[in-house]
């Protein structure tokens, strides 16, 4: 990825809320947000979107996510996501 | 056969001959890192060392479960090294849910007689599962420490002709997926029809993002290239899919004349490229788009020619292409020169008279032709009765090919339906139109997202453990996308009404458990009262027939 643009990881419950943001507005279909409702947007992503998410949080964080750390576990929803987020950010 | 050149002896000479040039690259971000013959040649040994001394010897089999990057393109290298005969299998792209992995593995790998399995990291399931059942497993570490290791001396083991040199399964993601039998005089065949239909030559460089264990990545990339002396550029498919702006700065930074991606890569790269990431990109140097393995949407390759026209992408160098892994590798191709071509034809004669009658109506459906067999091979259209139809009559494309797999493994049913007299059918529709074949579909119904192929029943497994459905009444398929250029799953099944459980929590634990098993989200589930999902009278599943009356808006939920 050559063309980065960092923010620094937002606190306590605001980087949860960002990511679902970010889910809702680049990777739902207008059907997905409109059923998704209240949801956990990421409950909805399938591995290639999985995969454009990643991108995305490194675009928007500077942080890398490589193949072998995407698991169940962690892209289960937005809250295990950003606690991973902020474990690799130390 | 027993005489004659082999895979083996073909990589070990190119390597030889390539010894000082840049034969193998990965590309990643802005940068390819190219690998020399002797390069190759010496960390494979490395390797094919490590391997051997799990017991890996000639025609012993070889699962490699691996994501596709420079680590799995030298495992095949040094899997072929030994004589042995690898097996690729796709691993998950979300680690830690592999249980499924793991039953689809042990099944492939007792059904070939794997004797040693190389395979990725965070597949404990798995590891575990082969590790039960005598197989060696060495695992990415054991890959990395070998090939970081001191450099290998051992040769290449002689093989024949008439051997085995792959297993190739004809799709990567099925429960239980038949697995093709290929022998080296075939393979060569292929690769040798292939370099003369694409006109490989002298000067070309091919750039590839699609996986080592699809075909398409393995066959019509890498095998192409190392065997041709054609000078290879790899990107991990993921790489490409976060990113898909990679491939066109691969294509514009090295210098790149003939590139491959199923349909959804032409249309994610239209969508999802940036401006931004494409800076000082030209594509003017490629002379050759393929677009293959699942439906080409013609008006796919249209958009990706008019996106990147400014970038120096040509319409002429939009080209179809058909092949499958019977054939070992592509059989038909659009002819050097020129673009692909497509027809617009009327949907009801096509499906329902299966004749393709051209339209000019707005409900005409775009069918793309996918080229014309390739040098030695032979195309017909045939009807049930296996007797050749006229042009513009859909049947089944049948081949006589000199790139014929030998057959399925411990599948004689299977393979006489495959294999009939001369003929190779290839389980695809479609019709000729002069030496144009068009293609139209499968014969049985497939699901192919984003160019992993599915078997309705592979889904039954998932839900069969979902509380309040109906066991077995369900039908899958899969509806064309054409603004995602590749298709949809749609689920319909059969609920308890009186389960007490609401019908849109069914939906949900559907969806995540089809996304966690398979990776793939399901477009649409729809649940229906029980009874309105019968069987033919011989207990088949009319997966076609209701998704023509989900098409029609003739099979939902109601509410």
């Amino acid at each position: 990825m050559i063309f980065r643009r960092r923010r620094a990881l937002p606190e306590g419950p605001d980087l949860e809320r960002e990511l679902a943001a970010l889910v809702r507005a680049e990777l739902l279909t207008d059907e997905e947000r409109a059923s998704a409702g209240g949801g956990d947007p990421c409950e909805v992503l399938d591995s290639i979107r999985i995969l454009r998410l990643c991108a995305l949080v490194e675009k928007r964080y500077g942080i890398e996510i490589a193949d072998g750390e995407i698991t169940v576990e962690r892209f289960s929803g937005c809250g295990p996501l950003a606690e991973f987020l902020r474990e690799k950010a130390g | 056969m027993t005489t004659g050149p082999t895979l083996q002896s073909v990589l070990r000479d190119r390597l030889a001959e390539a010894a000082s040039d840049p034969a193998l690259g990965w590309y990643s971000g802005r940068e390819c890192r190219w690998s020399s013959g002797a390069e190759l040649d010496a960390r494979s040994a490395a390797l094919a060392a490590r391997l051997a001394e799990e017991g890996l010897e000639p025609g012993a089999v070889c699962a490699v479960v691996l994501s596709s990057d420079p680590g799995a393109a030298l495992t095949v290298l040094a899997v072929l090294r030994t004589g042995a005969v690898p097996v690729l299998v796709a691993p998950p792209i979300l680690r830690g849910g592999d249980r499924g992995l793991a039953r689809t593995v042990v099944r492939v790998a007792e059904r070939a007689g794997a004797r040693v399995a190389a395979i990725a990291a965070g597949l404990p399931d798995l590891s575990a599962a082969l590790a039960e059942r005598g197989v060696r497993v060495v695992d990415e570490a054991g890959i990395r420490s070998a090939l970081e290791g001191p450099a290998g001396t051992s040769g290449w083991a002689e093989t024949r002709a008439g051997d085995v040199c792959f297993l190739q399964l004809t799709s990567g993601t099925t429960n239980d997926p038949k697995i093709c039998v290929w022998r080296h005089g075939p393979v060569l065949a292929a690769l040798e029809s292939m370099a003369a239909a694409m006109e490989i030559e002298s000067g070309d460089i091919v750039c590839n993002w699609t996986p080592l264990y699809h075909d398409m990545g393995l066959v019509n990339n890498f095998l192409l290239g190392l065997a041709t002396r054609t000078p290879l550029v790899m990107l991990r498919p993921t790489e490409f899919v976060r990113e898909p702006a990679v491939w066109l700065r691969a294509l514009s930074d090295t210098g790149a004349t003939v590139t491959w991606s199923p349909n959804f890569g032409y249309a994610l790269a239209v969508a999802r490229a940036a401006e931004d990431e494409l800076e000082d990109v030209r594509l003017d140097g490629v002379r050759a788009f393929w677009n293959a393995a699942e439906r080409i949407h013609p008006r796919t390759a249209r958009e990706f020619a008019e996106r990147f026209a400014p970038l120096g992408v040509r319409w002429e160098a939009m080209k179809g292409n058909f092949g499958c892994a019977e054939n070992v590798g592509g059989a038909t191709f659009t002819a050097p020169g020129e673009p692909m071509t497509w027809e617009r034809v009327d949907p009801a004669a096509l499906h329902e008279e299966r004749v393709a009658r051209l339209s000019d109506d707005t409900g005409a459906v775009e069918i793309a032709g996918v080229g014309r067999p390739a040098p030695g091979l032979e195309a017909r259209i045939l009807d049930e009765a296996g007797e050749p139809l006229p042009d513009g009559h859909v049947g089944e494309i049948a081949l006589v090919t000199p790139s014929r797999m030998d057959g399925y493994l411990g599948d004689p049913a299977a393979t006489a339906a495959a294999i009939d007299g001369p003929w190779l059918k290839t389980g695809d529709l479609g019709y000729l139109r002069g030496e144009e074949v068009f293609w139209v579909g499968r014969t049985q119904e497939r699901i192919v997202v984003n160019a992993r192929k599915f078997d309705p029943s592979d889904f039954e497994a998932v839900l069969l453990e979902i509380e309040g459905l109906r066991p077995g009444c369900f039908v899958a398929f899969g509806v064309d996308d054409e603004a995602e250029g590749t298709q949809r799953l749609v689920i319909a099944s059969e609920y308890r009404a009186n389960g007490g459980r609401p019908r849109a929590e069914i939906a949900t634990e559907v969806r995540i458990r089809i996304q966690q098993r398979h990776g793939i989200r399901p477009h649409d589930v729809v649940l229906v009262a029980e009874g309105s999902l019968p069987k033919t009278s011989s207990g088949k599943r009319r997966h076609r027939h209701f998704k023509s009356e989900y098409l029609a808006g003739r099979l939902t939920g109601g509410e």
